[in-house]
């Protein structure tokens, strides 16, 4: 396409795009410059028009001057939707084929990173204390937004998300009723206390942050769809180094590790349900 | 070079095809695949509106048939020529540059996900003008926005027939949001599409 030129060009808009993000990581260190445009640009429109800004050079020279203001756009960059036990057949081949493994550590760490308002970590420790072992486990739950991370460390959630939840949980195998784990309220549940207690919920962010020691599991769903095809592979890294020889990865149901540098490092426990086994 | 003369005047070169259904939209997808010459190699997205739940079973389906391969594209996945892709149920798909393909879980548009329009506005941002977007039967207005902005990035945008389509509103809906280059049943769809494939090439 080099003749014609127009495939490889940018929009202004695009433009716009690109030294936004880099205005933003270099004033204030926030790293979106790896991440899919594609959705990315989505967002910043969106902010754009429900703040009646115009042109993203614009917002540039806004968020430049004032943090809070920048704090507040970041927050809207990123994407959390979650749910508890989404797709039930991850938490399958969990209970099914990881815990058995699991149950010869002493003590086990997992690390959920992107847990968003932390569902995922809830449902992971739910699973932990029907297979009895609750007590020997931490889990280490962390976001880049800590406002989500605000929400996850209450537990409180929507009664609209319950029917999903329940039918997610009978569907991942639950022994017996999502009901003994959360008390319904008012129009809200909550999530028993008792499951929070190995939950540590704290910011991370997996672009400019370091490792996080010897996990025996690392599950990372729907937040690699989000970044381009070289920082997949960054990320992926950190997480090769964070796992124990042995440790186990879950991903999202659309990601995979294929052709990516460490595809051979790992085993499928179970392809389509994207959970692998680090054996390098 | 697989060039052709349109009726706009313009001459094309397509690169992508991008085809939006909802409500009957299977069996006007079969029609198309069972229509399409040995020849047709462009790479052609089909964004259906599906119910949410893990696998759909639709491009097996549809494989049966097409010589081409249909396939549901993973993230960050190449688009190749000879392929045929399903975007996958309760993801939306967005086509990135490089030509790679995106996926995201960001809230359903308009109660649909995939959302037709933003797999066709990513789409016109990478591919403008070698860009043919599509707009099939369905119940909703989803894809109208969407073949707006092809329009706007210089694609080529066809609508079925409003009167053949099982439910006429999204046709309708996209045929009031711009002007559109042609109104045609599925099967002249399917004509043209081999015909802009037609110049040969790989
Ligand atoms: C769609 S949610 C996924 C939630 C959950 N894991 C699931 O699959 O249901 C994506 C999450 O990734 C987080 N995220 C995005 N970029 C990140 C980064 N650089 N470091 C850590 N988390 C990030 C977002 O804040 C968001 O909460």
């Amino acid at each position: 396409m080099a003749q014609d030129g127009k495939l490889d060009q940018l929009s202004e808009f695009e433009v716009e795009v690109e030294c936004l993000m880099q205005a933003l990581y270099l004033r204030w260190g926030y790293d979106f410059r790896e991440y899919s445009r594609a959705s990315l640009r989505r967002r910043v429109a969106r902010y754009m028009s429900d703040n009646h800004i115009l042109r993203p050079c614009d917002l540039q020279h806004e968020l430049v001057r004032d943090k809070k203001r920048c704090v507040h756009f970041v927050r809207g960059l990123t994407v959390n939707v979650t749910d508890m036990f989404r797709d039930p057949v991850f938490y399958r081949v969990i209970r099914e084929q990881v815990i058995p493994e699991l149950r010869s550590h002493p003590f086990i760490k997992i690390w959920h990173a992107g847990c968003s308002t932390g569902e995922e970590a809830y449902s992971m420790s739910i699973l932990l204390h029907e297979e009895g072992l609750g007590e020997r486990a931490v889990i280490y739950a962390t976001d880049i937004n800590s406002q989500v991370l605000d929400q996850a460390s209450k537990g409180v959630y929507h009664d609209k998300m319950l029917a999903t939840a329940r039918e997610n949980y009978r569907d991942a195998g639950g022994k017996s009723g999502l009901d003994d784990f959360i008390s319904v309220g008012y129009e809200r549940f909550l999530i028993d206390p008792g499951l929070k207690k190995n939950i540590v919920f704290t910011q991370h962010d997996l672009v400019t942050d370091q490792v996080f020691g010897e996990m025996q599991m690392v599950i990372c769903r729907n937040v690699l769809i989000y970044f381009r095809r070289e920082l997949q592979t960054k990320v992926l890294t950190l997480f090769h180094n964070s796992l124990d020889l042995g440790g186990f990865l879950g991903l999202g149901i659309k990601e995979s590790l294929r052709s990516l540098p460490n595809e051979f490092r790992y085993k499928a426990i179970d392809e389509s349900a994207r959970v692998f086994q680090r054996i390098d | 070079m697989n060039q052709q003369e349109c009726s706009s005047g313009l001459i094309k070169q397509v690169e992508l095809v991008v085809i939006g259904a909802s409500s009957g939209g299977l069996d006007v997808l079969i029609t198309l695949l069972k229509t399409l010459p040995e020849h047709y190699r462009i790479p052609t997205v089909a964004v259906l509106h599906q119910r949410p739940n893990r696998s759909s079973g639709v491009p097996e389906m549809l494989a049966k048939y097409t010589h081409l391969q249909v396939q549901e594209p993973e993230d960050k996945q190449g688009i190749e020529a000879g392929c045929f892709y399903v975007a996958p149920p309760n993801y939306h798909l967005l086509i990135d540059s490089g030509k790679v393909f995106s996926l995201s879980l960001d809230a359903p548009l308009n109660f649909c996900r995939p959302s037709i329009d933003m797999a066709m506005e990513s789409a016109a941002e990478v591919y403008q003008q070698h860009l043919v977007g599509c707009v099939l039967t369905g119940a909703n207005a989803d894809g109208a926005e969407g073949v707006r902005y092809i329009k706007e990035n210089g694609g080529y945008v066809m609508v079925q027939e409003p009167a053949e389509a099982t439910v006429d509103s999204m046709p309708k809906a996209a045929i009031a949001a711009t002007e559109v280059d042609e109104i045609l049943p599925m099967v002249r769809i399917a004509e043209r599409l081999s015909s802009f494939a037609a110049g040969g090439q790989s």
